[in-house]
Parts: structure tokens; sequence; C-alpha cells
């Protein structure tokens, strides 16, 4: 059955199966390295215990009175640590390669043929080979063993041969013994393959598993940058669509003043021409009386009447007027393009002194066009000093929440009558509150809770994106302030916003955030 | 060519191991100085068979660590022998200058807990240069005319038990022979450290 489901995933997902493969032979070797370093240590603890062994059992030959040190802890010193060399040097260095394994193999097992041989044949001592081979199982490599299991069978068959008192503590039934040892090593090696091969099926499920999931944690994450692109996307429309908004307020706000600037400039071409012709008549009535000729002085009075009569001496007095008029129109639209400068310079990340009502006039100008039709402003501004703030994002903050109360009384009222929005600013403490009321549709209870969430609007679609208020919410979380909304459906709503006021004594630097905040 | 130098490597170090297992067997397999005694030798030791057919005497240093086995090989033919016909008796050898503390060893508290042996100190291993004994483990049976009718070791090698041609013949000649008055001396190898 699992079988059958590996088969299945590699059809379905082949990338799935070469990570799992990857995976799963990463999680070998770094269990093979482990082992290596592992027997290192063992293979240096059995030698010191061979001599440890050697010393206790045959520490010295005697002659009579003196003695020597015993061959057998010179055995176990050198021939021990011949026989564990290789195996400690490649566990250390070379940990992870299939030549270490095979060579440490070796040596765990000769080392136990040295204690069987220190303790002369001790039966007990064979348990050693049998501990050596489980152990060997760690590596889950069937080759191990197998390597181990020749070893051990060649040296109980040559020193069974030669020496059998070593191996089996006696010299009877030697072949015999032998093969029944071989056995037993044979008897245990297969309930260890078998354990190894469960083992490493395991393993290859669990690199599957582990595969899966980082497929899917993968695509979790190419997911949310999709979604993250979305948003910046929607968010960049919002911007669009306020700058849109911004643009054609300014476009209308601009055309009126630029219109009248114009008609002005065509009336004062007509005064200009006229007091030029005027200028002309007067110099040719006063170089005519200089020269004398007063014959020719009644026809040129005459002709001057005659001009004077079809003149608009209205248009000449209204000239001042004019001149005034085309002034403040220019003024007008040098007060707009300033809006928008401060409006372009939404990025700016340091916080600069402003004044909230100066904010609040600013972003109603934008709104003129929208303003002047549908609603009726009511200004209530009380005494504010200047602080630091991000005076673009609040002009920002005012728009959104000007704008949604325009839409509110159009809904509420259509073309019957013009809605009412308050706009008051007060200081309390070392606070600046602004409250923004209108007399509009009022939002719903169930909206109540959502509607600073991204996304959200009741409006039509095509007519927002959601995220007006949204943004509002993040503005004004950067001036660690506060906004709140009161609403009821069929009334209208009214939203207070509270800043604290930063002067240059209690300023604190704030970690700025642009994406998705400003507009 | 790396694969080469690691097959050549392997083979030294598989090499060095065997010349060191080979060292190593060679000195099991090699057997020490046995004793050299005319057969009437034993006659020195007729004081101590108590009047039994048999005397079993074993020259034993304190400290040798093959001895032990010997010893083992001693109680399995105590155990197979009527204590009615053999004496068994282990001297241990007493170099000069050694003092009797020195004497009392594992192997002397071993011996002393066999069943029916006498365990005595040999002085200045007197009895022992009297029969040319020269290893620990050396053991000698007599019969009651004080013949050597076997000297040897009763061990397989050193420090290792199990079934020997030494025990094989003292139990021969204990267990079938009478006397053994006609039959020729059986020797054995004798695996042990060097008595004075």
């Amino acid at each position: 059955m699992q079988t059958t489901i590996t088969k299945t995933t590699q059809l379905e997902n082949p990338a799935l199966e070469q990570r799992a493969s990857e995976l799963f032979h990463e999680q070998l070797l770094r269990l093979h390295k482990e082992n290596d370093r592992l027997f290192a240590w063992l293979l240096i603890g059995q030698w010191l215990f061979a001599i440890a062994l050697a010393a206790t059992i045959s520490p010295l030959a005697w002659e009579g009175l003196n003695n020597a040190i015993h061959l057998h802890v010179w055995i176990a010193l050198i021939l021990g640590g011949i026989i564990i060399l290789p195996g400690v040097l490649l566990g250390f260095m070379a940990s992870g390669s299939v030549l270490t394994r095979h060579i440490i193999a070796i040596a765990q097992t000769l080392i136990g043929a040295l204690l069987i041989h220190l303790t002369g044949g001790r039966i007990e001592t064979h348990f050693h080979v049998f501990g050596s081979l489980a152990f060997l199982a760690f590596y889950r490599d069937w080759r191990v063993l197998l390597t181990a299991t020749i070893v051990v069978a060649a040296d109980h068959l040559l020193r069974g041969l030669f020496y059998p008192e070593s191996v089996f503590g006696g010299i009877t039934n030697v072949i015999a013994r032998v093969f029944e040892h071989a056995a037993w090593v044979v008897f245990e090696n297969v309930f260890l393959v078998i354990g190894i091969k469960r083992s490493l099926f395991e393993m290859r499920q669990l690199a599957l598993d582990q595969a899966q999931l980082e497929q899917d944690k993968e695509k979790e994450r190419l997911l949310g940058e999709q979604i993250k692109a979305s948003q910046a996307q929607l968010v960049q429309s919002e911007k669009m669509a306020s700058l849109g908004q911004m643009v054609a307020g300014l476009a209308h706000e601009m055309n009126t003043p630029l219109g009248y600037v114009q008609n002005n400039l065509q009336s004062l071409k007509q005064v200009y021409s006229e007091l030029t012709v005027l200028a002309q008549r007067f110099h040719i009535t006063q170089e005519t009386l200089l020269s004398g000729k007063l014959d020719t002085l009644e026809n040129i009075l005459v002709e001057n009447a005659s001009y004077l009569s079809k003149v608009n001496p209205q248009r000449l007095q209204r000239a001042a007027d004019i001149f005034n008029d085309a002034i403040e129109g220019l003024n007008r639209m040098r007060d707009l393009i300033l809006d928008l400068k401060n409006f372009s310079r939404l990025e700016e990340a340091e916080m600069k002194p402003a004044n909230l009502n100066a904010c609040i006039d600013s972003a109603l100008k934008i709104l003129h066009h929208q303003i002047k039709n549908s609603v009726l402003i009511v200004k209530d501004y009380g005494q504010l000093p200047d602080f630091f703030c991000f005076p673009a994002k609040l002009n920002q903050v005012v728009l959104n929440l000007v704008s949604n109360a325009i839409y509110a009384c159009e809904k509420r009222y259509g073309n019957s009558q013009k809605g009412v929005i308050t706009i008051e600013t007060r200081q309390r403490g070392d606070l600046a509150v602004l409250k923004v009321s209108d007399n509009g549709t009022g939002i719903a209870p169930q909206h109540l809770s959502k509607i600073f969430d991204p996304f959200f609007t009741t409006k039509e679609v095509g007519k927002g994106t959601g995220l007006g208020l949204s943004i509002t919410y993040k503005i004004i979380q950067e001036h660690k302030g506060n906004i709140r909304v009161e609403s009821k459906e069929g009334e209208g709503t009214t939203f207070t916003i509270e800043l604290p006021i930063r002067t240059e004594s209690n300023k604190t630097s704030m970690f700025v955030e642009t994406e998705a905040t400003s507009v | 060519m790396k694969i080469k130098t690691t097959v050549f490597l392997t083979f030294l170090w598989l090499c060095a191991i065997g010349y060191g297992m080979n060292i190593l067997m060679t000195h099991e397999r090699t057997p020490s100085t046995p004793a050299v005694s005319r057969l009437s030798s034993g006659e020195v030791l007729l004081p101590f068979l108590c009047e039994k057919p048999f005397g079993l005497v074993m020259f034993a240093h304190p400290h040798c660590v093959c001895t032990k086995a010997s010893l083992s090989e001693l109680q399995w033919l105590v155990s197979k022998c009527s204590s009615d016909s053999v004496q068994v008796t282990v001297f241990f050898v007493k170099p000069e200058g050694a003092s009797d503390e020195w004497v009392k060893s594992d192997s002397w508290q071993k011996a002393s807990e066999l069943p029916n042996v006498q365990v005595m100190i040999d002085e200045s291993a007197t009895l022992a240069k009297q029969l040319g004994a020269i290893t620990s483990g050396q053991t000698f049976l007599i019969n009651k005319t004080g013949k050597i009718l076997f000297s040897g070791g009763i061990t397989i090698g050193r420090g290792v038990t199990g079934d020997n041609a030494g025990r094989r013949a003292i139990l021969s000649f204990v267990m079938h022979t009478p006397s053994g008055d006609n039959l020729p001396q059986s020797t054995s190898d004798v695996f042990g450290c060097t008595l004075f």
C-alpha cells in the first residue's frame, strides 16, 4: 500500500520525489557522520578497556621474584592501538564516507576478537560480537553488517584452526563450533537487516512528508507574495483613485479662475486698445495746437468727440476691478498648486511642525467642487498650536473623512437638499482633537467594527476600494493617536481623532511605514 | 589512484594486525621449560603421599596468572579421583628473599579451598630444584614407590582450561592402572611463569 503511494507520488510530482530523495540522503549522511564519530569514541573506549582488562587479569610475567609487564598488556596497548587507529582517524576526519564505516566495522569486530583472546575465550566475551553487530546496525547499511560478519567468521575460522583455545577455550569440535557461532551471527543479522529496511522505509516516508511540507510552505509563501502584490496594487489603485479625485478637483478648481482671468484679460485688451487710440488722438491734438494750425484743429476735435462717443466709459472705470479679479484668480491657482505640492510630499519620512486647521483647509480646497454642490461645510476651529506631524498624511486623513461624509450626505439627500458636514478642532490638554460629523446615512451597527478593515466598503462597485479608512487608521497610528467612530443609522456619523501635540521639546522619532499608508 | 592507495593501506593494516595476533598466539602456544628429572626423583615426595597409592604434586608460582588455570584443572582432577587413591599437594615456591605473605596470594587462597588438597610452601624452591621443576604449573604423578609416572602441565595453553593431554594421562593412571610400575613416563607441555 505504502509502496503504491510512493509510486503515485512519483508519477504525479517528480519534483516532490526528487526533493524527498535529497532530504532522505541528507538525513542518512547526517546519521552516518554521527555514528562515525560515536564509533570513534567507542573504539577508543574499548581500547582503553582492553588495556585495563589485560592489566587486571594478567598484569605481570614472573621469574621467581622478578617481574615484567605481561605480554598481554603490551598486546592490548600496541595491537589494540593498531586495530582502532584507522577507525578513529577516519571517524573524526572523514565521517560520513563509505570507507569510514566499513573500516570501523572491521576495527570493531577485531577489537572484540582481541578481547575474547585476552579473556581466554570466555563465553561471555563473545557477547561483544552480538553487541557490535547491533551497534553497527545504527548505520542503517546492511553492507556494513556484511563486512563485520565476514571479519567475525574469518577470525573465528582462522584462529579456530590455529589456536582454538583463544576462541573457544578448548579444542573440541572446533569446525562445528565455528559454524555454530556463524549461525548465531547470521540469525542476529537477519533481524537486524529487517530492522534496517523498516527504518529506511520510515526515513523515506519522513523525507517525503518533509518535502511535501516544504512544497506546501513554498506555495503558501508564493500565495502570500501574490496577495501582498495584489494588496499593493489595490493600495496603488487607491492612491491613483485619490490622485485622480484630487486632479479632477484641481482641474475643476483651476478651470474657474483660469476662465475669468482669460475673460478679464480680453476685456483689458479692449481697454488697452481704446486707451492707445485715445493717447494717439491726444498726441495729434497737442501737435496741432502747438503748430498753430487752427483750421485743422476743429476737425480734429470733432473726430475726438466722435471717437469718445463710441468708447464705453464704464469699461475704463472697471479696469482696476478687472485687474484685481485677475490677480485673485492667479492667487487662487497658486494656492491650489501649493496644495498639490503638499500632497505630493506624502512619502516624506520626517515629521515637521504644521497646523491642523491649515491642513483641513488645504484638503477642503481640493474638494471644493464636490462640496459646493452637495454639502454645507461648517468649520468650528479651536486655537491649536503647530505640532510635529506628517502634514500631507493628515491632509489625506481629512480628504478621506470628508469624502466619505459627502458620499453619505449625497446618498441620503440626493439633489433634494444639502447635507451638513461639521469640522471641529480643539486642544484638550496635550491632545489635538479633530471631529468630522455629517448628517448622512450613518453606518449600520453590524458594519461599525469592520469599517477600518482593509477592503471593507459599503459603497457601490467602482465607488471605492475600501482602503480609505484603513489607510486613515494607519496614519493615525503612525502619529500615536486615536480614532473612533460614533454613528446612528439614518442620522449621521462622527469621526473623532485625537493626536498628541508634539513640540520640539517632547518630539520623539517614529518609524515610518510608507507602504499602504500614504495615498 | 586513490582506490589503489586505500586498498594498499587497508591491506597493510590487516597485515599488521595479523602479525600482532601471530605474536600473541605464538606466545600463548609456546610451552615453557618442562621439568628435567630422573624417574626416581619422585622419592623425595613420598612423605607427602600419606600412604595413598598415588601422589599428585603441583609446583606453582604464587603470582603466575596462568597457574590459576592449572589449579582449575587440578580441581577437575580432584573431583574425578577418589580421595583414597590420590593425595594431592600443591607446593607454592618461595624464592630466596621472599616472605610468607608474598607467597600467600590469590592462587594460594584458591588452592587452599580445594577439597582434600594439601597446600605447602617450598622454601627456597628446594623441592622444585630437586625435582627439576622450572615452570609454574609443573605437575608430577608418583606411585607408592616414588616413580614419576607423569611429569608436565595440565593445561592446553597459557591460562586456558579444558581437555588436555596432561589430565587425560593422570586420570588414566589413577583410574585404570593399579601402580603403573611397568608403564613409561607420560609427559605434556607446561605453560606458566618461571618458578625461581
